[in-house]
Protein backbone atom coordinates (compact mmCIF):
# COMPACT_ATOMS: atom_id res chain seq x y z
CA UNK A 1 0.00 0.00 0.00
CA UNK A 2 2.54 2.47 0.89
CA UNK A 3 4.96 1.33 -1.86
CA UNK A 4 2.54 2.22 -4.75
CA UNK A 5 2.55 5.86 -3.26
CA UNK A 6 6.13 5.89 -4.31
CA UNK A 7 5.38 5.76 -7.55
CA UNK A 8 6.64 8.60 -9.97
CA UNK A 9 3.37 8.88 -11.37
CA UNK A 10 1.72 9.22 -8.34
CA UNK A 11 4.23 11.60 -6.90
CA UNK A 12 4.05 13.63 -9.74
CA UNK A 13 -0.21 13.40 -9.94
CA UNK A 14 0.12 14.85 -6.13
CA UNK A 15 3.01 17.46 -6.52
CA UNK A 16 1.20 18.99 -9.50
CA UNK A 17 -2.33 18.87 -7.95
CA UNK A 18 -1.03 20.32 -4.32
CA UNK A 19 0.41 23.18 -6.41
CA UNK A 20 -2.12 24.17 -8.23
CA UNK A 21 -4.09 23.63 -5.51
CA UNK A 22 -2.25 26.30 -3.50
CA UNK A 23 -2.49 28.39 -6.70
CA UNK A 24 -6.06 28.39 -6.95
CA UNK A 25 -6.35 29.49 -3.57
CA UNK A 26 -3.95 32.03 -3.83
CA UNK A 27 -5.41 33.30 -7.10
CA UNK A 28 -8.91 33.54 -5.70
CA UNK A 29 -7.41 35.78 -2.96
CA UNK A 30 -5.86 37.98 -5.38
CA UNK A 31 -8.87 38.74 -7.35
CA UNK A 32 -11.72 38.70 -4.48
CA UNK A 33 -10.32 39.82 -0.97
CA UNK A 34 -10.44 43.63 -0.91
CA UNK A 35 -7.80 44.51 1.49
CA UNK A 36 -4.38 45.26 0.35
CA UNK A 37 -2.58 43.32 3.08
CA UNK A 38 -5.02 40.04 2.11
CA UNK A 39 -3.83 40.78 -1.51
CA UNK A 40 -0.52 40.89 -0.90
CA UNK A 41 -0.02 37.43 1.33
CA UNK A 42 -2.37 35.85 -1.80
CA UNK A 43 0.21 36.94 -3.85
CA UNK A 44 2.86 35.27 -1.63
CA UNK A 45 1.00 32.25 -1.70
CA UNK A 46 1.19 32.11 -5.49
CA UNK A 47 4.36 32.70 -5.38
CA UNK A 48 5.42 30.00 -3.12
CA UNK A 49 3.20 27.56 -4.95
CA UNK A 50 5.42 28.05 -8.19
CA UNK A 51 8.43 27.24 -6.33
CA UNK A 52 6.90 24.43 -5.00
CA UNK A 53 6.28 23.01 -8.24
CA UNK A 54 9.50 24.10 -9.87
CA UNK A 55 11.34 22.13 -6.71
CA UNK A 56 8.94 18.78 -7.01
CA UNK A 57 8.87 18.42 -10.48
CA UNK A 58 12.72 17.54 -10.62
CA UNK A 59 12.45 14.99 -7.65
CA UNK A 60 12.25 11.36 -7.74
CA UNK A 61 12.28 8.53 -5.03
CA UNK A 62 15.94 8.20 -4.28
CA UNK A 63 17.50 11.08 -5.60
CA UNK A 64 19.64 12.15 -2.93
CA UNK A 65 20.73 15.90 -2.19
CA UNK A 66 23.74 17.58 -4.68
CA UNK A 67 26.06 17.77 -2.21
CA UNK A 68 29.10 15.43 -1.54
CA UNK A 69 29.36 14.60 2.45
CA UNK A 70 28.27 12.23 4.99
CA UNK A 71 29.88 9.26 3.12
CA UNK A 72 28.63 10.49 -0.46
CA UNK A 73 32.01 10.52 -1.62
CA UNK A 74 31.50 11.85 -5.68
CA UNK A 75 28.96 13.62 -7.96
CA UNK A 76 27.23 10.84 -9.44
CA UNK A 77 23.74 10.96 -11.38
CA UNK A 78 21.49 9.60 -8.67
CA UNK A 79 21.11 13.09 -7.34
CA UNK A 80 18.98 15.98 -7.75
CA UNK A 81 19.31 18.62 -10.21
CA UNK A 82 20.58 21.52 -9.12
CA UNK A 83 19.65 24.12 -11.39
CA UNK A 84 16.40 24.55 -10.14
CA UNK A 85 17.27 24.93 -6.58
CA UNK A 86 19.58 27.38 -7.70
CA UNK A 87 17.22 29.60 -9.81
CA UNK A 88 14.61 29.00 -6.68
CA UNK A 89 17.21 30.24 -3.63
CA UNK A 90 17.71 33.79 -5.59
CA UNK A 91 13.96 33.82 -6.50
CA UNK A 92 12.70 33.34 -2.51
CA UNK A 93 15.39 36.39 -1.95
CA UNK A 94 13.97 38.65 -4.44
CA UNK A 95 10.45 37.78 -3.87
CA UNK A 96 11.20 38.83 0.04
CA UNK A 97 12.65 42.15 -1.20
CA UNK A 98 9.57 42.64 -3.63
CA UNK A 99 7.25 42.01 -0.72
CA UNK A 100 8.87 43.87 1.36
CA UNK A 101 8.52 46.88 -1.43
CA UNK A 102 4.96 46.48 -1.80
CA UNK A 103 4.02 47.04 1.62
CA UNK A 104 5.80 50.17 2.04
CA UNK A 105 3.80 51.02 -0.74
CA UNK A 106 0.69 49.69 1.20
CA UNK A 107 1.65 51.86 4.28
CA UNK A 108 2.44 54.91 2.51
CA UNK A 109 -0.89 54.88 0.93
CA UNK A 110 -1.93 53.81 4.71
CA UNK A 111 -1.12 57.38 5.25
CA UNK A 112 -2.50 59.36 2.54
CA UNK A 113 -5.35 58.14 2.52
CA UNK A 114 -6.66 56.07 5.86
CA UNK A 115 -7.50 52.71 4.29
CA UNK A 116 -6.31 50.06 2.88
CA UNK A 117 -9.06 48.97 0.66
CA UNK A 118 -8.82 48.74 -2.89
CA UNK A 119 -13.39 49.42 -3.14
CA UNK A 120 -12.72 52.44 -1.54
CA UNK A 121 -9.66 53.90 -3.41
CA UNK A 122 -11.09 56.92 -5.49
CA UNK A 123 -7.98 59.03 -5.79
CA UNK A 124 -8.68 59.52 -9.73
CA UNK A 125 -12.30 60.40 -8.75
CA UNK A 126 -14.01 58.30 -11.02
CA UNK A 127 -16.72 56.79 -8.35
CA UNK A 128 -18.37 60.55 -8.59
CA UNK B 1 6.51 5.93 3.29
CA UNK B 2 8.03 9.52 1.56
CA UNK B 3 5.50 9.70 -0.81
CA UNK B 4 2.85 9.51 2.79
CA UNK B 5 4.95 12.68 4.34
CA UNK B 6 4.69 14.34 0.70
CA UNK B 7 0.86 13.66 0.65
CA UNK B 8 0.28 14.99 3.95
CA UNK B 9 2.45 17.74 3.56
CA UNK B 10 0.65 18.93 0.73
CA UNK B 11 -2.71 18.25 2.71
CA UNK B 12 -1.67 20.46 5.42
CA UNK B 13 -0.23 23.40 2.97
CA UNK B 14 -3.84 23.44 1.33
CA UNK B 15 -5.70 23.85 4.28
CA UNK B 16 -2.97 26.43 5.35
CA UNK B 17 -3.77 27.75 2.00
CA UNK B 18 -7.09 28.41 2.60
CA UNK B 19 -7.11 29.67 5.94
CA UNK B 20 -4.67 32.29 5.57
CA UNK B 21 -7.03 33.40 2.87
CA UNK B 22 -10.36 33.37 4.54
CA UNK B 23 -9.95 33.75 7.88
CA UNK B 24 -11.41 37.53 8.49
CA UNK B 25 -8.05 38.78 10.70
CA UNK B 26 -5.49 40.14 9.54
CA UNK B 27 -3.16 39.23 12.02
CA UNK B 28 -4.02 35.49 12.20
CA UNK B 29 -3.43 35.39 8.64
CA UNK B 30 -0.12 36.58 8.57
CA UNK B 31 0.49 33.41 11.21
CA UNK B 32 -1.00 31.05 9.15
CA UNK B 33 0.99 32.31 6.54
CA UNK B 34 4.43 31.62 8.63
CA UNK B 35 2.67 28.00 9.13
CA UNK B 36 2.25 27.49 5.57
CA UNK B 37 6.15 28.55 5.28
CA UNK B 38 7.33 26.33 7.55
CA UNK B 39 4.99 23.24 5.95
CA UNK B 40 6.84 24.58 2.74
CA UNK B 41 10.15 23.91 4.67
CA UNK B 42 9.68 20.15 5.13
CA UNK B 43 8.79 19.84 2.07
CA UNK B 44 11.57 21.11 0.30
CA UNK B 45 13.74 19.30 2.45
CA UNK B 46 11.52 15.91 1.79
CA UNK B 47 12.40 16.86 -2.21
CA UNK B 48 16.31 17.15 -1.07
CA UNK B 49 16.62 20.09 -1.31
CA UNK B 50 18.51 21.71 1.78
CA UNK B 51 19.64 25.13 0.44
CA UNK B 52 16.23 26.13 -0.72
CA UNK B 53 14.64 24.58 2.44
CA UNK B 54 17.17 26.73 4.81
CA UNK B 55 16.09 29.90 2.90
CA UNK B 56 12.82 29.27 3.27
CA UNK B 57 12.81 28.26 6.59
CA UNK B 58 14.60 31.80 7.46
CA UNK B 59 12.72 34.11 5.09
CA UNK B 60 9.72 31.99 4.74
CA UNK B 61 8.83 31.50 8.21
CA UNK B 62 10.72 34.21 9.74
CA UNK B 63 11.29 37.39 7.98
CA UNK B 64 8.59 37.77 5.69
CA UNK B 65 6.07 37.42 8.38
CA UNK B 66 7.92 40.12 10.55
CA UNK B 67 8.19 42.32 7.74
CA UNK B 68 3.99 41.86 7.37
CA UNK B 69 2.84 41.75 11.13
CA UNK B 70 5.19 45.67 11.67
CA UNK B 71 3.47 46.90 8.19
CA UNK B 72 0.08 45.63 9.81
CA UNK B 73 0.89 47.60 12.96
CA UNK B 74 2.00 50.66 11.15
CA UNK B 75 -1.52 50.89 9.97
CA UNK B 76 -5.17 50.65 11.42
CA UNK B 77 -6.97 47.57 10.15
CA UNK B 78 -6.98 44.51 12.40
CA UNK B 79 -9.60 43.00 10.18
CA UNK B 80 -10.44 42.30 6.71
CA UNK B 81 -14.01 43.12 6.69
CA UNK B 82 -14.68 42.01 2.87
CA UNK C 1 -29.73 43.57 -0.64
CA UNK C 2 -29.27 43.69 -4.43
CA UNK C 3 -25.38 44.65 -3.46
CA UNK C 4 -24.95 41.55 -1.67
CA UNK C 5 -26.51 39.56 -4.23
CA UNK C 6 -23.44 41.25 -6.82
CA UNK C 7 -21.19 40.22 -4.58
CA UNK C 8 -22.06 36.90 -4.76
CA UNK C 9 -22.50 36.63 -8.36
CA UNK C 10 -19.12 38.50 -8.87
CA UNK C 11 -17.27 35.35 -6.02
CA UNK C 12 -19.12 32.68 -8.42
CA UNK C 13 -17.86 34.10 -11.41
CA UNK C 14 -14.06 34.21 -10.14
CA UNK C 15 -14.19 30.57 -8.59
CA UNK C 16 -15.57 29.73 -12.43
CA UNK C 17 -12.44 31.41 -14.07
CA UNK C 18 -9.91 30.40 -11.28
CA UNK C 19 -10.90 26.58 -11.97
CA UNK C 20 -10.91 27.31 -15.84
CA UNK C 21 -7.66 28.83 -15.25
CA UNK C 22 -6.66 25.55 -13.68
CA UNK C 23 -7.72 23.10 -15.53
CA UNK C 24 -6.03 24.34 -18.33
CA UNK C 25 -2.36 25.12 -16.91
CA UNK C 26 -2.89 21.60 -15.27
CA UNK C 27 -3.68 20.14 -18.82
CA UNK C 28 -0.84 22.01 -20.59
CA UNK C 29 1.41 20.96 -17.55
CA UNK C 30 0.40 17.17 -17.32
CA UNK C 31 1.28 16.89 -21.22
CA UNK C 32 5.01 18.26 -20.61
CA UNK C 33 6.80 14.90 -20.01
CA UNK C 34 9.03 14.33 -16.56
CA UNK C 35 11.74 16.06 -16.66
CA UNK C 36 14.78 14.52 -18.33
CA UNK C 37 18.02 15.64 -16.32
CA UNK C 38 20.49 16.46 -19.15
CA UNK C 39 21.68 19.81 -18.31
CA UNK C 40 21.76 18.43 -14.73
CA UNK C 41 24.33 15.98 -15.34
CA UNK C 42 26.02 17.82 -17.41
CA UNK C 43 26.43 20.20 -14.31
CA UNK C 44 27.34 17.77 -12.00
CA UNK C 45 29.54 16.03 -14.14
CA UNK C 46 31.96 19.85 -14.83
CA UNK C 47 31.36 20.11 -11.57
CA UNK C 48 33.44 17.28 -10.03
CA UNK C 49 36.55 19.04 -12.34
CA UNK C 50 36.04 22.55 -12.37
CA UNK C 51 34.49 23.78 -8.71
CA UNK C 52 36.24 21.77 -6.61
CA UNK C 53 33.26 22.63 -4.48
CA UNK C 54 31.08 20.13 -2.20
CA UNK C 55 27.69 21.69 -2.67
CA UNK C 56 26.61 21.78 -6.46
CA UNK C 57 23.76 24.34 -5.88
CA UNK C 58 26.38 26.32 -4.38
CA UNK C 59 28.70 26.12 -7.50
CA UNK C 60 25.45 26.56 -9.76
CA UNK C 61 24.84 29.73 -8.05
CA UNK C 62 28.25 31.15 -8.06
CA UNK C 63 30.00 29.62 -10.50
CA UNK C 64 27.87 28.75 -14.04
CA UNK C 65 25.27 31.53 -12.95
CA UNK C 66 27.16 34.40 -11.35
CA UNK C 67 26.02 36.85 -13.28
CA UNK C 68 22.63 35.49 -12.79
CA UNK C 69 23.62 36.31 -9.07
CA UNK C 70 24.76 39.40 -9.62
CA UNK C 71 21.66 40.66 -11.49
CA UNK C 72 20.05 39.24 -8.59
CA UNK C 73 21.78 41.45 -5.69
CA UNK C 74 21.63 44.67 -7.70
CA UNK C 75 17.65 43.68 -7.81
CA UNK C 76 17.66 43.43 -4.17
CA UNK C 77 19.34 46.55 -3.69
CA UNK C 78 16.89 48.36 -6.32
CA UNK C 79 13.89 46.90 -3.79
CA UNK C 80 15.24 48.39 -0.84
CA UNK C 81 16.35 51.28 -2.53
CA UNK C 82 12.49 51.62 -3.60
CA UNK C 83 11.73 50.65 0.43
CA UNK C 84 13.44 53.59 1.03
CA UNK C 85 11.76 56.08 -1.16
CA UNK C 86 8.00 54.52 -0.32
CA UNK C 87 8.58 54.81 3.58
CA UNK C 88 9.32 58.74 4.62
CA UNK C 89 12.19 59.55 6.90
CA UNK C 90 11.14 61.76 8.88
CA UNK C 91 13.06 63.51 12.43
CA UNK C 92 10.55 62.28 14.41
CA UNK C 93 11.18 58.12 14.43
CA UNK C 94 10.60 55.36 16.84
CA UNK C 95 10.54 52.02 16.96
CA UNK C 96 7.28 50.01 16.85
CA UNK C 97 7.00 46.57 18.46
CA UNK C 98 9.03 47.32 21.29
CA UNK C 99 8.66 46.34 25.14
CA UNK C 100 10.56 47.40 27.87
CA UNK C 101 12.13 44.03 29.36
CA UNK C 102 14.98 43.35 31.46
CA UNK C 103 15.01 39.98 30.96
CA UNK C 104 14.40 40.45 26.72
CA UNK C 105 18.01 42.90 26.74
CA UNK C 106 19.56 40.71 29.19
CA UNK C 107 19.04 37.94 26.34
CA UNK C 108 19.74 40.21 23.20
CA UNK C 109 22.78 40.57 24.61
CA UNK C 110 24.70 37.15 25.34
CA UNK C 111 22.53 35.91 21.93
CA UNK C 112 23.72 38.64 19.64
CA UNK C 113 27.50 37.60 19.05
CA UNK C 114 26.27 33.95 18.86
CA UNK C 115 23.61 34.63 15.80
CA UNK C 116 26.51 36.53 14.52
CA UNK C 117 28.82 33.64 14.65
CA UNK C 118 26.31 31.33 13.58
CA UNK C 119 25.53 33.45 10.36
CA UNK C 120 28.92 33.72 9.43
CA UNK C 121 29.69 29.75 9.75
CA UNK C 122 26.48 29.32 7.43
CA UNK C 123 28.48 32.08 4.81
CA UNK C 124 31.96 30.22 5.01
CA UNK C 125 31.00 26.60 4.49
CA UNK C 126 28.44 27.42 1.91
CA UNK C 127 30.41 25.56 -0.70
CA UNK C 128 30.77 22.21 2.05
CA UNK C 129 27.42 22.26 3.76
CA UNK C 130 23.54 23.79 2.48
CA UNK C 131 23.40 27.51 2.92
CA UNK C 132 25.59 30.49 1.41
CA UNK C 133 25.35 33.79 1.24
CA UNK C 134 21.71 34.28 1.15
CA UNK C 135 20.93 32.69 4.08
CA UNK C 136 23.26 33.43 5.92
CA UNK C 137 23.05 36.75 5.75
CA UNK C 138 19.74 37.11 6.35
CA UNK C 139 20.12 34.95 9.89
CA UNK C 140 23.14 37.91 10.39
CA UNK C 141 20.09 40.25 9.70
CA UNK C 142 17.81 38.83 11.92
CA UNK C 143 20.53 38.78 14.63
CA UNK C 144 19.99 43.09 14.20
CA UNK C 145 16.59 42.58 14.14
CA UNK C 146 16.41 40.95 17.88
CA UNK C 147 18.07 43.65 18.74
CA UNK C 148 16.06 46.24 17.87
CA UNK C 149 12.99 44.70 19.37
CA UNK C 150 14.86 43.86 22.82
CA UNK C 151 16.13 47.69 23.18
CA UNK C 152 13.98 49.97 21.05
CA UNK C 153 14.98 53.23 20.67
CA UNK C 154 18.11 53.07 22.48
CA UNK C 155 19.88 50.77 20.53
CA UNK C 156 21.48 52.86 17.28
CA UNK C 157 22.83 51.52 14.19
CA UNK C 158 26.10 52.91 12.12
CA UNK C 159 24.95 53.73 9.04
CA UNK C 160 28.55 54.70 7.38
CA UNK C 161 30.05 51.02 8.46
CA UNK C 162 26.78 49.64 6.94
CA UNK C 163 26.70 51.64 3.35
CA UNK C 164 30.65 50.45 3.57
CA UNK C 165 30.09 46.53 3.89
CA UNK C 166 27.13 47.28 1.51
CA UNK C 167 29.27 48.99 -1.12
CA UNK C 168 32.57 47.39 -1.15
CA UNK C 169 31.08 44.15 -1.51
CA UNK C 170 29.26 45.42 -4.01
CA UNK C 171 32.69 46.19 -6.14
CA UNK C 172 34.32 42.90 -4.36
CA UNK C 173 32.33 40.61 -6.63
CA UNK C 174 32.90 43.07 -9.88
CA UNK C 175 36.46 43.11 -9.65
CA UNK C 176 36.07 39.36 -8.99
CA UNK C 177 34.29 39.06 -11.97
CA UNK C 178 36.83 41.86 -14.13
CA UNK C 179 39.68 39.45 -12.52
CA UNK C 180 38.40 36.79 -13.79
CA UNK C 181 37.88 38.45 -17.35
CA UNK C 182 42.03 39.24 -17.70
CA UNK C 183 43.11 36.12 -16.57
CA UNK C 184 40.75 33.65 -17.75
CA UNK C 185 38.84 35.74 -20.71
CA UNK C 186 35.36 34.91 -19.13
CA UNK C 187 33.28 36.97 -16.92
CA UNK C 188 33.47 35.47 -13.24
CA UNK C 189 35.91 32.93 -14.08
CA UNK C 190 38.26 31.29 -11.79
CA UNK C 191 41.85 32.71 -10.35
CA UNK C 192 42.49 31.03 -7.33
CA UNK C 193 43.84 27.77 -6.95
CA UNK C 194 41.18 24.80 -6.91
CA UNK C 195 42.32 23.00 -3.32
CA UNK C 196 41.26 19.32 -2.28
CA UNK C 197 37.27 18.59 -2.36
CA UNK C 198 35.70 18.82 1.34
CA UNK C 199 38.27 21.12 2.58
CA UNK C 200 37.22 24.77 3.90
CA UNK C 201 40.03 26.32 1.20
CA UNK C 202 38.76 24.85 -1.69
CA UNK C 203 36.61 25.56 -4.69
CA UNK C 204 38.65 28.77 -6.16
CA UNK C 205 37.02 32.00 -5.84
CA UNK C 206 33.39 30.37 -5.10
CA UNK C 207 34.03 30.97 -1.25
CA UNK C 208 34.70 34.65 -1.24
CA UNK C 209 32.39 35.61 -4.04
CA UNK C 210 29.61 34.02 -1.26
CA UNK C 211 31.32 36.15 1.55
CA UNK C 212 30.46 39.12 -0.50
CA UNK C 213 27.33 38.19 -1.46
CA UNK C 214 26.52 37.36 2.11
CA UNK C 215 27.74 40.56 3.47
CA UNK C 216 25.74 42.64 0.79
CA UNK C 217 22.56 40.58 2.04
CA UNK C 218 22.80 41.25 5.40
CA UNK C 219 23.18 44.80 5.08
CA UNK C 220 20.50 45.08 2.64
CA UNK C 221 18.12 42.99 4.96
CA UNK C 222 19.27 44.93 8.39
CA UNK C 223 18.40 48.21 6.58
CA UNK C 224 15.17 46.78 5.61
CA UNK C 225 14.13 45.69 8.66
CA UNK C 226 15.26 49.07 10.23
CA UNK C 227 12.98 51.01 7.38
CA UNK C 228 10.59 48.83 8.42
CA UNK C 229 10.49 48.96 12.37
CA UNK C 230 11.83 52.28 13.20
CA UNK C 231 9.01 55.11 11.38
CA UNK C 232 7.13 58.13 12.35
CA UNK C 233 3.70 55.99 13.91
CA UNK C 234 1.24 56.10 11.41
CA UNK C 235 -1.50 55.81 13.99
CA UNK C 236 -0.50 58.92 15.55
CA UNK C 237 -1.09 60.90 12.82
Amino acid sequence: MLETLNQPTYLHFVITVGAFGVFAIGLIGVLVKKNLFKIFLSFSLVESSLFLFFIGSHYDVGKRAPIVADGVMAFDHRMVDPVPQAMILTTIVIGIAVLALGLSYVVRYYRLSGHTRIDQMDELGEAS
Amino acid sequence: MIGLLITGTFLLLIVLAYVTVATPYLASSVVYFMAFGLGSTVLYFLFSAPDVALTEAVIGAGVSGVVFLVALLQTQTREDDA
Amino acid sequence: MSFKKTIKLKTILTALLVSLLSILLLKVITQVPLTSQALGITLLDLNRDLTHSANAVTSVVTYFRGLDTLGEVTILFLSIFGVGIGIDRSTQMKTILHYDNTLLKIGAHVLFPVIILFGIYIIVHGHLSPGGGFQGGVVIASAFLMKFLAYGDAYELDHRILVLFEALSGVGVVVLGLLGLLSGGLFLSNVLPLGRLGTLLSGGIIPLLYLFVGLKVAAEITVLVEYFLRTQDARDA
